[in-house]
């Protein structure tokens, strides 16, 4: 019965970085960085996990060399080479990525709070003016220059495009 | 500046080469082989973008005049009658030899067209990858292997909305950092069986 049948699993553990995803011309998610976020040091801020940064991917797959034959010869003919096959993917191989992050966002998300009440009430005020909070939206070049991109906006980055709200 | 050209980007990289390399080794007892390879690949970029260039001044004019103007053209002060004013001026300035700080004074309300540029030499983005893998036949009908992958990119494409944001006024010195890169890597687990 199982002859002819061969199943094959497939683990990865990957990591991509980029300055920005898909050359910043076209958002991945709603939260891509599209350009450049320090004027004058390209990889300061931008780099980090790319948008398509998938960590773990469990993939399975078999062929099964079919093992039922006609005595019609047209139709042995037809079957004798008849393979069944199937790839077993987890949606887009993000289903295991997306429930270790939604582990780790509120921790990262405590830690960009934490770093944000650090800044100098002279930096808050700034931030409350250009209504600004970690979390809420990507920083622009007015704030970077105040002195305002805390470093957890970088380890932000990617965790954004899964669950923004959970901020 | 070159108010004419017969290409859109000033100076492009004509040739990329992509060498590329393998090998295979299974020198003991043929149940273990080991595969390896690196080489370059190169992309060329989409050509949508290239429209930007194509519309910088004077060819093409595109201006964000700051206010609200009534769209009705009957309108005085209409929104087409600004563009077309605040055109003519920035023409007849940029022809005349004129400055743009002249052309503000004079014309307050407009704004300056856009300008897209390149830095340098456009080049292709490109891609070094790398991998080796270790296959073992555990026996006649299994296999395992553990394979490495590498990818690094770069001369990668990005938008820089600052480049010439340099060398005046209280901005940075020096001209901003143009070197884009990516670097993926990861490690395959795979194992096969196949029932005799």
């Amino acid at each position: 019965m199982w002859k002819g049948f061969t199943g094959r699993l497939n683990w990865s553990w990957s990591h991509a970085n980029d300055d920005v995803s898909d050359g910043g011309l076209r958002s991945y998610g709603n939260y891509s960085i599209g350009g450049q976020i320090d004027p004058t040091c390209l990889r300061c801020l931008n780099y980090a996990s790319a948008d398509y940064d998938i960590r773990f991917y469990l993939s399975a797959s078999y062929v099964w060399n079919l093992p039922f034959h006609s005595r019609n010869g047209f139709l042995r003919a037809l079957t004798k080479r008849m393979d069944a096959l199937s790839d077993i993917l987890p949606p887009h191989g993000l289903s295991l990525q997306h429930h270790r992050l939604s582990h780790r966002l509120k921790s990262v998300c405590k830690q960009c709070y934490r770093e944000h009440s650090r800044l100098s009430f002279q930096c808050r005020a700034l931030a409350y003016r250009l209504r600004w909070t970690p979390g809420e939206g990507r920083p622009d070049h007015t704030m970077l220059h105040a002195g305002l991109v805390p470093a957890c906006w970088r380890r932000t980055r990617l965790r954004w495009y899964w669950s923004p709200s959970t901020c | 500046m070159m108010v004419s050209s017969k290409q859109i980007l000033r100076d492009i990289e004509p040739l990329v080469v992509e060498p590329r390399v393998g090998f295979v080794y299974s020198g003991w007892g043929g149940n273990t082989v080991v595969r390896g390879g690196a080489g370059l690949f190169t992309d060329l970029y989409p050509g949508f973008f290239l429209g930007d260039f194509t519309t910088n001044f004077p060819s093409v004019n595109r201006y964000v005049i700051p206010g609200l103007f009534p769209l009705a053209p009957q309108m005085p002060g209409n929104a087409a009658a600004v563009s077309v004013a605040c055109n003519t001026a920035f023409t007849s300035n940029f022809h005349s030899g004129g400055t743009v700080d002249a052309y503000l004074d004079a014309n307050p309300a407009c704004g300056i067209p856009f300008l897209n540029d390149v830095v340098q030499k456009f080049k292709n983005p490109k891609f070094l990858q790398w991998n080796l893998e270790v296959q073992h036949n555990l026996s006649s009908s299994t296999a395992l292997s553990l394979n490495y992958v590498g990818n690094y990119g770069y001369d990668i494409i990005v938008p820089l909305p600052d480049l010439n944001g340099f060398g005046f006024g209280s901005l940075p010195p020096t001209e901003p950092d143009t070197g884009v890169s990516s670097l993926f890597s990861s490690l395959t687990l795979d194992t096969r069986t196949t029932m005799a």
